[in-house]
C-alpha cells in the first residue's frame, strides 16, 4: 500500500496580483491602483481601511506590474521597526514605491522629513507613490509633521471596505480554484461560519487545506476539513451535542 | 552563457517558494545586470543588499545554477545603472565613483537641476490675493536673479504653494540660463550634509559646493533653527553667496523674526532683501487652482463641480489636489459625467470630515475664546457691540462652513433665522471695508478648517 504523498516543496504560490484581487465593494480602489502601477496616471493613492481589507494585496500587486516600468520598492514598515535612517536612500527615481502601514514612520521628526523629500524627488523625477494605513489621513491621531500631512492629503483617497460573508466565501472559493482545488459551497459557508473572518488566516487555511488534500489526496468535504485544521476541532467540540 | 531572461526565470521561481511580502519587498527592487557567467544584483541601498546577501543569496545562486546547468557567480552591489558597485566595496568614500566624498557629495549632485520639480512653474501657479505679491516677487527674482529681493524669503503654512514657487523660480532661471548651477535643497538636508562632511573631514568641499552655486533655493529654512554650529555656517555661506550676488531663495513657515530659536543674525539675515507672505488661497483662487489643475491632467472639471469642492475644501492647495485626484481618478474608472451630484458622491468621506471638524457648537466656542467673551453671551439677548460683532461672525462663519440652514443656525444660537440672515448680510459688507474684521474672520476660518 502507497503511503501518503508528500507535497512538493515548491508549491503553487499564492502571490498577489490583480487578476486574484477579489473586487467585491473594492472595484473603483483596484482599478484606481491598477491604473497607478501601469502608468497610465501619476497622482498618488492613499488606501485606507481595516487590517485584512486588501490593502497589502493591492501594493504587492502594484509593484509586481509597476517594476515592468522601472525600478520599485514595497516598504512594509509594520516589519520594519525601527525603521533604518538609509531606508530611503535610492529610492527617488523609482517608477512606483509602495509603503504599507505609512503611518508608522511619521513619529520620528528625522524619518519623517526624510519620507517627505523623498516623496518629492519621486514626483519631480516622474514617479509615484502608492500609501496604505489603517485610517485616511484626517484620523490619523499620531503627530505627523505639518509638511508631510500635507503631502499625504494630496494623495486621492480610497477606502477599502471589508468584504461581507458571501463575498468572503466567492474570494475563498476563488482563491481554492486558483489553487486547483474545488471548494464546494458548503465547505466554504462550515469555514467561515467557524475561522475568524480575517482574510489571511482564511488564506493561511486555504493553504494548509491544500497542502493536506495533496498529501492526503482527498476533495475538501466538511470532514476532511475538520480533520485538517486543528484549530477547528475545539470549536467543533463545543459546538456539537453530546 | 546566461540568457537573457535568466534572472525573470529564477525570479518566478523564488516566487513560488517565499512568500509575497518577502519577494516584493527585497526582491522585486532588485535590477539585474546579466553577463556572460556572472549576473550583478543591483539593490537600491544597503538595508535591500544586507537582507538579499544574508536571506536570499545562496537560494538565488543555486537557482541561476540550475537553469544555467554550471556554476553562476552572482555578486551583489548598491546602485541603479549599469555600473554597479559591488559588494567588496565597504568604504562608504567608494560607494559612488564619480564624486569623490558620496557621503555629502552624492546627495549634493542629486540636489541640483535634478529635483526641480517640472511641473512647478511660475506659469502653473495660479495668482490670487492670497500670493500675488509672492509670485510678482518670484517672477522678478527669476528675471534678474541676485539684482533684486535678496534673499526673497517666501512664508507661510504648509500646503499654500511655496515649494512650488520655489521650484518655479528655479525653473525659470535655468530656462533662461541653461548653464546656471542651482541648488536646491530641504534645510535639513543640508543640515546633515553638513554634519556628514565634518565627520568625514570635508568642510571645505562642502563650502564650495554651495558657495558656488548661482542660486541658492532652501526650503523650510524653519528646520535648521536651533542648531548653533549650522547656523553659523549658514551664515557664512549666506554672506559669500550674496556679497558675490548670487540669488538666495528661502521658505519658512512663518515670518523669521517669529522663529525663536533662530540665531539674531540670521534673523536680520533673511529679512534683508523681500519677505513675502502666503496665505490660504480665497474662494476664486480655490477655484481657479482646481480648473488649472485638472486642465494639466488633462481632465474636463465643470466649473460647478470646482466650486462645490473649493467651497468645501477651504485649508490648503495639496487638499484641493487630493479631491480632484479622487474625482479624476473615479470619473475615469467608471467613466461617468462629473456632475454635482457625483462630485458629492465620490467625495462623501473627505467632505464628511470637514463636516464634522465644523460643527455649530465648534465655531461658538472658537469665536467666544477668539473675541475674549463667555460662551454663554454668544447665545445671549443681550445687544452690545462687543458681544452682537462676535456673534454675528459666529452666525457668519456657521453658514459659510457648515451645511446648516438659516432657521438650524438661528436655533442653535436662540435667535430667529432673519436674523441669521442679517448677520450674514452684516458680516459680508463688513469684510469688505473693515480690515480688522476681515482678518478676524479669515483667521477665524483657518483656524475651525485647519
Amino acid at each position: 500500500m502507497m503511503g501518503p504523498q508528500l507535497p512538493l516543496s515548491v508549491q503553487l504560490a499564492d502571490t498577489a496580483s490583480f487578476d486574484n484581487f477579489f473586487t467585491g465593494p473594492n472595484a473603483e480602489a483596484c482599478a484606481a491602483v491598477q491604473a497607478l502601477a501601469q502608468g497610465q496616471t501619476g497622482a498618488p493613492l492613499w488606501l485606507h481601511g481595516s487590517a485584512g481589507s486588501g490593502k497589502t494585496h493591492l501594493l504587492q500587486a502594484a509593484i509586481r506590474v509597476a517594476v515592468r516600468r522601472g525600478a520599485v520598492a514595497y516598504l512594509p514598515l509594520a516589519d520594519l521597526q525601527p525603521v533604518p535612517a538609509d531606508l530611503w536612500e535610492g529610492l527617488d527615481r523609482t517608477a512606483l514605491i509602495a509603503f504599507d502601514d505609512i503611518d508608522l514612520c511619521c513619529h520620528e521628526r528625522d524619518i519623517a522629513l526624510a519620507l517627505l523629500r523623498l516623496l518629492d524627488a519621486v514626483r519631480a523625477n516622474g514617479g509615484s507613490y502608492l500609501l496604505a494605513s489603517h485610517a485616511p489621513v484626517d484620523r490619523i491621531v499620531d503627530a505627523i509633521p505639518a509638511d508631510l500631512r500635507t503631502r499625504f492629503s494630496a494623495c486621492a483617497p480610497f477606502a477599502l471596505k471589508p468584504l461581507d460573508d458571501a463575498e468572503l466565501g466567492a474570494l475563498l472559493q476563488a482563491r481554492a480554484k486558483g489553487r486547483g482545488l474545488e471548494l464546494p459551497h458548503e465547505v466554504a459557508e462550515f469555514l467561515l461560519r467557524r475561522l475568524p473572518r480575517r482574510i489571511p488566516v482564511l488564506l493561511d487555511a486555504l493553504a494548509t487545506l491544500d497542502s493536506a488534500a495533496l498529501s492526503a489526496q482527498r476533495r475538501l468535504t466538511i470532514p476532511f476539513v475538520t480533520q485538517a485544521l486543528p484549530a477547528l476541532a475545539p470549536t467543533i467540540a463545543r459546538t456539537t451535542p453530546g | 552563457m546566461l540568457g537573457d531572461s535568466a534572472w525573470d526565470q529564477c525570479l518566478e521561481r523564488l516566487e513560488a517558494e517565499f512568500p509575497e511580502r518577502e519577494i516584493s519587498t527585497w526582491i522585486r527592487p532588485l535590477r539585474a545586470v546579466e553577463s556572460a557567467d556572472h549576473l550583478t544584483l543591483l539593490a537600491p541601498n544597503r538595508v535591500v543588499m544586507d537582507r538579499v546577501r544574508t536571506d536570499f543569496l545562496p537560494k538565488i545562486q543555486r537557482v541561476l545554477s540550475k537553469l544555467a546547468g554550471y556554476d553562476v557567480s552572482v555578486s551583489l552591489g548598491v546602485g541603479s545603472t549599469a555600473e554597479p558597485v559591488r559588494q567588496a566595496v565597504q568604504q562608504p568614500a567608494e560607494v559612488s565613483s564619480a564624486p569623490p566624498v558620496p557621503a555629502i557629495a552624492e546627495p549634493m549632485a542629486g540636489h541640483t537641476f535634478g529635483r526641480l520639480d517640472p511641473r512647478y512653474t511660475l506659469d502653473s501657479f495660479i495668482e490670487g490675493k492670497s500670493n500675488s505679491q509672492a509670485r510678482a516677487a518670484g517672477q522678478q527674482v527669476a528675471s534678474s536673479p541676485g539684482d533684486v529681493y535678496n534673499p526673497l524669503l517666501i512664508y507661510g503654512e504648509s500646503g499654500l504653494g511655496k515649494t512650488h514657487l520655489m521650484h518655479g523660480i528655479g525653473n525659470a532661471i535655468i530656462k533662461r540660463s541653461v548653464s546656471a548651477r542651482i541648488v536646491y535643497v530641504g534645510a535639513e538636508q543640508w543640515l546633515n550634509q553638513f554634519v556628514s562632511s565634518i565627520r568625514f573631514g570635508r568642510v571645505a568641499e562642502f563650502k564650495d559646493f554651495y558657495r558656488s552655486a548661482d542660486a541658492l533655493l532652501i526650503d523650510d529654512i524653519h528646520f535648521i533653527a536651533g542648531k548653533e554650529q549650522s547656523q553659523e555656517e549658514f551664515f557664512h555661506t549666506f554672506n559669500a553667496l550674496i556679497d558675490g550676488r548670487k540669488q538666495i531663495v528661502l521658505t519658512c513657515d512663518r515670518y523669521p523674526r517669529e522663529l525663536d530659536a533662530l540665531d539674531d543674525r540670521l534673523k536680520s539675515r533673511f529679512t534683508w532683501g523681500l519677505s513675502v507672505p502666503i496665505e490660504p488661497p480665497e474662494f476664486e483662487t480655490r477655484v481657479a487652482i482646481l480648473l488649472n489643475k485638472a486642465d494639466s491632467m488633462g481632465f474636463r472639471l465643470p466649473e460647478e463641480v470646482a466650486a462645490l469642492v473649493a467651497q468645501r475644501i477651504r485649508s490648503n492647495v495639496r487638499e484641493l489636489e487630493g479631491a480632484l485626484h479622487r474625482l479624476s481618478a473615479s470619473a475615469r474608472l467608471t467613466g461617468t459625467p462629473v456632475t454635482i451630484e457625483f462630485a458629492r458622491s465620490c467625495l462623501r468621506d473627505m467632505l464628511a470630515s470637514y463636516d464634522r471638524a465644523v460643527t455649530l457648537d465648534n465655531i461658538k466656542r472658537t469665536v467666544a475664546s477668539y473675541y475674549n467673551i463667555r460662551l454663554t453671551d454668544i447665545s445671549s439677548p443681550r445687544r452690545t457691540r462687543s458681544l452682537a460683532r462676535p456673534r454675528q461672525v459666529a452666525m457668519a462663519l456657521a453658514k459659510e462652513l457648515t451645511q446648516h440652514s438659516y432657521p438650524e443656525i438661528g436655533a442653535a444660537f436662540d435667535k430667529d433665522h432673519t436674523t441669521v440672515m442679517h448677520a450674514c448680510r452684516k458680516i459680508a459688507e463688513l469684510r469688505e471695508v473693515d480690515e480688522r474684521l476681515r482678518e478676524d474672520f479669515e483667521n477665524l476660518q483657518r483656524t475651525l478648517t485647519n
